[in-house]
């Protein structure tokens, strides 16, 4: 997602897979809020790190 | 002349206290009058047969409204809750607080649904700083840490989930505990972000803070996050004093963002515990992103339910953050977790260096209500989300931290954070008794 109209059109799709219609107003609102999580997910991507750093339940004896 | 020696003649002071202030201060949602009065008569009528003295008897508290109190609706900040049935039990803290003698006098108000750094609620009204009424109590917890500061209560209780105990243990000059995630049981509470949340107290005083504490430790089957660790007291090693301990100073980032009263205060109490040495966290900034995504996407589907039916109802405030998170790429979140894993293995390779980190709490004293922007490291940035600049990496990873405060420059307080290896709330606390001893610590009732 690198653009607004990309962001628009995720957030009106994954918001009808959860069943919620929004109009453009609420569309608008939302993309400004994604936008700003949208950059903070750029700075946690970039990090070198695998799936072995994610929590599992792990029995240790 | 009422006795206050008394649980009963407490009680009654308390509450012509609160009906006296709070209209001020708007720290209470709800005032438990006669369970309070029931439980001091309880209390007294018991002590009169002779029965041993309870560690808080007749000690005053309340608790922040995401907290079961039998016979009343849990709000957790949200209009759209009071519809709710009443809770059937109490909280598994207030349980063990009425076991230890404190009495129970309410619930105190709080950003809605926790999501928050400054106690402003649309529907419940904003809770005013006791030392300056037209400034923020801090958040989310903001009840709880003015009405501490106002001297409505002896001590409350609240939660923190990024911040919300330190912050408004800063912005109203009160100690606040937030103990190591997984060590106080979370059951008959109202959740935000399960991976994150933690329970603790706020106080006027280290003895009252510790003693609290002690009370409310111990695991409970109700929450699956909950430690199986049995209780480890902290009161016995309070005057222990600090010439053991291995205390540093936290840079980098912790400097970087802090505004100059906060980096004046974490300099002070480094110098006045003898702690010369500096140090850095890495990759601080991605960590605190990693709290923010996993905060949206844990907090927005726990209330995507709520949000599909009553969205325009939602406090205005939050539902657009809550479905934003909601809607976020699983991805996001995996990948959050990963940077949380990895942080918490660098960081305590460092906790092995050091018993204590210095840190700020806030990176400045109480804002005035409805400021939107603030001016921070030559950038002007969103106020409310950068309040818990200098608290949102350290609970990421659970560590437990005291917020310790102390008299700021002007007329408003400040707080540093006093952060331990996990489960060692001990030292944390030990610090902050020795901070307060040595009178650089500073916290009294505000009679505004």
């Amino acid at each position: 997602m690198s653009n607004d109209e990309e962001v628009r059109s995720y957030l009106r799709a994954a918001a009808a897979l959860e069943g919620i219609t929004l109009n453009e107003a609420q569309i608008d609102r939302l993309a400004v809020v994604f936008a700003r999580n949208l950059e903070l997910a750029q700075t946690v991507l970039t990090s070198p790190l695998d799936v072995r750093d994610e929590l599992a339940p792990t029995y240790r004896s | 002349m009422r006795n206050t020696d008394s649980a009963v003649g407490r009680v009654a002071a308390a509450i012509e206290t609160i009906e006296c202030r709070d209209g001020a201060l708007n720290c209470f949602t709800q005032v438990t009058s006669r369970r309070a009065q029931a439980e001091a008569a309880r209390l007294d009528e018991s002590m009169a047969r002779g029965a041993s003295r309870p560690v808080l008897a007749g000690k005053t508290y309340a608790v922040k409204n995401l907290f079961d109190i039998e016979g009343e609706v849990t709000l957790a900040g949200l209009s759209l809750n009071a519809h709710r049935e009443a809770a059937s039990s109490d909280a598994v803290l207030i349980d063990r607080l009425q076991r230890a003698g404190a009495i129970m006098l309410g619930a105190l108000n709080m950003d809605a649904c926790a999501y928050g750094f400054t106690t402003e609620n649309t529907a419940y009204g904003s809770t005013r700083n006791p030392h300056d009424l037209e400034r923020s109590a801090g958040g989310s917890s903001g009840g709880s840490a003015a009405a501490v500061a106002a001297g409505l209560v002896d001590f409350s209780l609240g939660s923190d989930t990024n911040g919300s105990i330190r912050v408004p243990s800063s912005f109203c000059g009160v100690f606040g505990l937030k103990p190591t995630y997984g060590r106080l049981p979370r059951t008959g509470t109202f959740p935000f972000v399960n991976s994150l949340d933690h329970l603790g107290p706020f106080a006027r005083d280290v003895r009252t803070l510790a003693a609290v504490y002690d009370a409310m430790q111990g695991p409970d089957s109700g929450d699956p996050a909950c430690a199986q660790r049995p209780a480890e007291p902290t009161m016995a090693q309070l005057d222990g004093g600090i010439s053991n301990l291995r205390v540093a100073r936290l840079m980098g980032y912790f400097d970087v963002w802090a505004g100059p009263e906060a980096r004046a205060a974490s300099l002070n109490v480094a110098q006045t515990l003898g702690a010369y040495e500096e140090v850095e966290l890495p990759s601080v900034e991605r960590a605190r992103a990693a709290a923010f995504l996993i905060t949206a996407a844990e907090a927005g589907q726990l209330h995507m339910p709520a949000l599909k039916q009553h969205y325009d109802d939602f406090e205005p405030l939050i539902r657009d953050r809550l479905l934003a998170g909601g809607l976020q790429p699983a991805s996001w979140y995996l990948h959050a977790q990963r940077v949380r894993s990895w942080f918490r293995t660098r960081v305590l390779e460092l906790m092995q260096q050091y018993d204590v980190l210095i840190a700020p709490a806030t990176p400045f004293p109480a804002t005035r209500l409805g400021k939107e922007w603030v001016e921070l490291n030559g950038q002007r940035l969103p106020l409310r989300p950068n309040v818990g600049l200098m608290t949102q990496p350290i609970s990421f990873i659970g560590l437990p931290v005291v917020a310790v405060p102390l008299k700021g420059a002007g007329h408003l307080p400040m707080a540093v954070q006093v952060i331990g290896a996990p489960w060692r709330e001990d030292n944390c606390l030990r610090v902050a008794a020795w901070l307060q001893r040595s009178g650089a610590a500073y916290c009294e009732v505000v009679h505004a």
